[in-house]
Parts: C-alpha cells; structure tokens; sequence
C-alpha cells in the first residue's frame, strides 16, 4: 500500500466540530498507514484530548496530522499548537489528574502514554504546541 | 423506537423493564449531557430497573466522555436503575487504560444479552453470576 509519508492535513480547532472532523482524518490516516486498530484508537483519542484542549484552554488552534519517516520506520505524527494563556507550569501538566479548568487532568499525561514520543513546548502568553509521534 | 428524532441524538429503547440506549455518534458534551437528562426523565417516568448504555457504534472516548457516561451511570444508579455498559471495544479500552480514568464501579457486560440477562436476575434477585464490576484497571501496564 502506498503509505501515508508525504500525506498531511491540517484542521482548524474552532470548535467541537472541528474536533470531531479531526478525529475522523486522524482515523484515515492511521488507518491508511496500516496501524493495528487499537494504535488507531490510542492516535483517535490523542487527537480528541489535544483538539478538545485547544478549545477549553486556548480558544481556537490548529491540528496538523502527518506521515513521518524515521531512520527505520514510519509513523504518524500529530501536532497540536495555538496561540493561547500557554501553560506557565509544564511539569505539573504533565502529571495525572493536575488540570486548571476543574476536568480529570488525565489528557497530557494520557496521550504521553499513548504516544511512542512526545514534547510539549510552552510559553505563557505565547501558546502552546504538542508534537506526538506513534510509530508501526 | 421512541426518540425525538435530530441526527445527534441517542435511541433510548425499552426493552425487558431496562431501558437501552444504543450510543452511535460522535460524543460530544452537548450529545452526552442531552442524552443524561433525557436517560434520567425516563428512568423517572417509566420506572425501569436497567439501564444498558451500549456503546458498541463508539469508535472514540476520551477521558472527558467516560467521565460523562461514568456520571450518568451513577446518576441512573441512584435513581434506582442498575447501569450495565456493553460493547466496548477493544481500541476503546486500551486508550481508557493508557488515560488512567477510574474505572472501578463501572459494571461491563460483553453483550446486550448478557446484560439484560443479569439485570433481570437481579431485578429477580435471584443469585446469579454478576457481570463483570471493573475494580481496578490502575495495576499499571506495560
Ligand atoms: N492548549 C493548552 N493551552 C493552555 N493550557 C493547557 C493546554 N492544554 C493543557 N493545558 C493545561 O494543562 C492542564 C492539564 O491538561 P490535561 O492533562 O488535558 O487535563 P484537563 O484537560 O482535564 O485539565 C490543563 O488543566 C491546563 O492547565
Ligand atoms: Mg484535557
């Protein structure tokens, strides 16, 4: 099958819509790229908990959903960036059931398990961009 | 089938004193939290012993959707209706385990008929294999 390397696509978060519409590109690809379907969910539910951020935290952002290549393998990469609030204390986003806006707090540190890799960079003030990778 | 219509919402269907609500579109907290009051009205009004929330057309719940069925589980438990979920699948689970969400408590079934099974034994109170209560997936994995 012809894989998804060179596909990319990239989705406006403005609202619940836009994230249901990201989920289901995310679906596509992963799918395309022939991931196994529980990695399919475990990609689904990181771009519904990154997408759904942006609206809560940030207000609106975007979702940028990719192929990428390593030394030996190919993966999807997703990349979820907005120009809000920022997140002024990583470490403590990072950690289970930390959340400002009163929900579980179980979003970034459960997408930091579903991924094989993960950074998130943040400035207050600046916005915020989380780059995940998952690889077949 | 008794639902006003509208593409977004959830059939709620009654079926051997427990109502079943076959849950087929996209979640979203609008979707969810509709569905609780109207799920809740019902149990009210039609004095069920049941409720099964089949899940089995979801293809995707992040933490903040589990949390809202998890309530409105709990909200029919304390109405008096015993809530089952069935129909999880498989992809579903392992995002729900990678989360770390709090599953204990969640009654699960495999199937429909399973689940309407042991909410009539129970409604019988006759002693009858319980399905599976969930009571803790947090034993971390690999
Ligand atoms: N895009 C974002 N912009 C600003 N803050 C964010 C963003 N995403 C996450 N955060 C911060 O990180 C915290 C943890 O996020 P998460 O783990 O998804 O849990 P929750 O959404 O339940 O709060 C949030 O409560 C918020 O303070
Ligand atoms: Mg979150």
């Amino acid at each position: 099958m012809q894989g998804i390397h060179n596909a990319e696509a990239r989705i406006a978060i403005r609202g619940e819509s836009d994230v249901a519409r990201a989920i289901v590109q995310a679906r596509r690809m992963s799918q395309a790229a022939a991931f196994q379907t529980v990695d399919q969910s475990r990609i689904a539910t990181t771009v519904s908990e990154l997408a759904r951020n942006i609206l809560k935290y940030a207000g609106q952002g975007e979702v940028i959903l990719r192929g990428c290549v390593g030394a030996t393998r190919r993966g999807m990469e997703i990349i979820a960036e907005d120009s809000g609030p920022g997140i002024a204390d990583t470490d403590s986003a990072l950690s289970d059931h930390y959340s400002s806006g009163g929900t579980l707090g179980l979003g970034l540190p459960g997408v930091q398990r579903m991924m094989d890799e993960f950074a998130l960079e943040s400035e207050p003030g600046a916005g915020t961009r989380v780059t995940v990778r998952k690889w077949l | 089938m008794n639902n006003e219509a509208g593409a977004d919402s959830i059939p709620v269907q009654l079926m051997r004193g427990c109502l079943v609500a076959s849950i087929q579109v996209d979640l979203t907290e609008q979707v969810l939290k509709r569905f609780r009051q109207e799920l809740l009205e019902r149990i009210g009004s039609a004095r069920v012993h049941g409720v099964v929330l089949d899940v089995s057309g979801v293809d995707v719940m992040d933490s903040a959707d589990f949390e809202t069925l998890k309530t409105t589980m709990s909200m029919a438990s304390v109405m008096g209706a015993s809530p089952v979920i069935v129909g999880l699948k498989p992809g579903i689970v392992s995002a729900l385990v990678d989360l770390d969400v709090d599953t204990r408590g969640v009654r699960a079934a495999l199937n429909l008929d399973d689940a309407l099974e042991w909410l009539g034994a129970a409604e019988s109170s006759t002693a009858t294999a319980d399905p599976a209560v969930i009571r803790d997936t947090h034993a971390r994995h690999p």
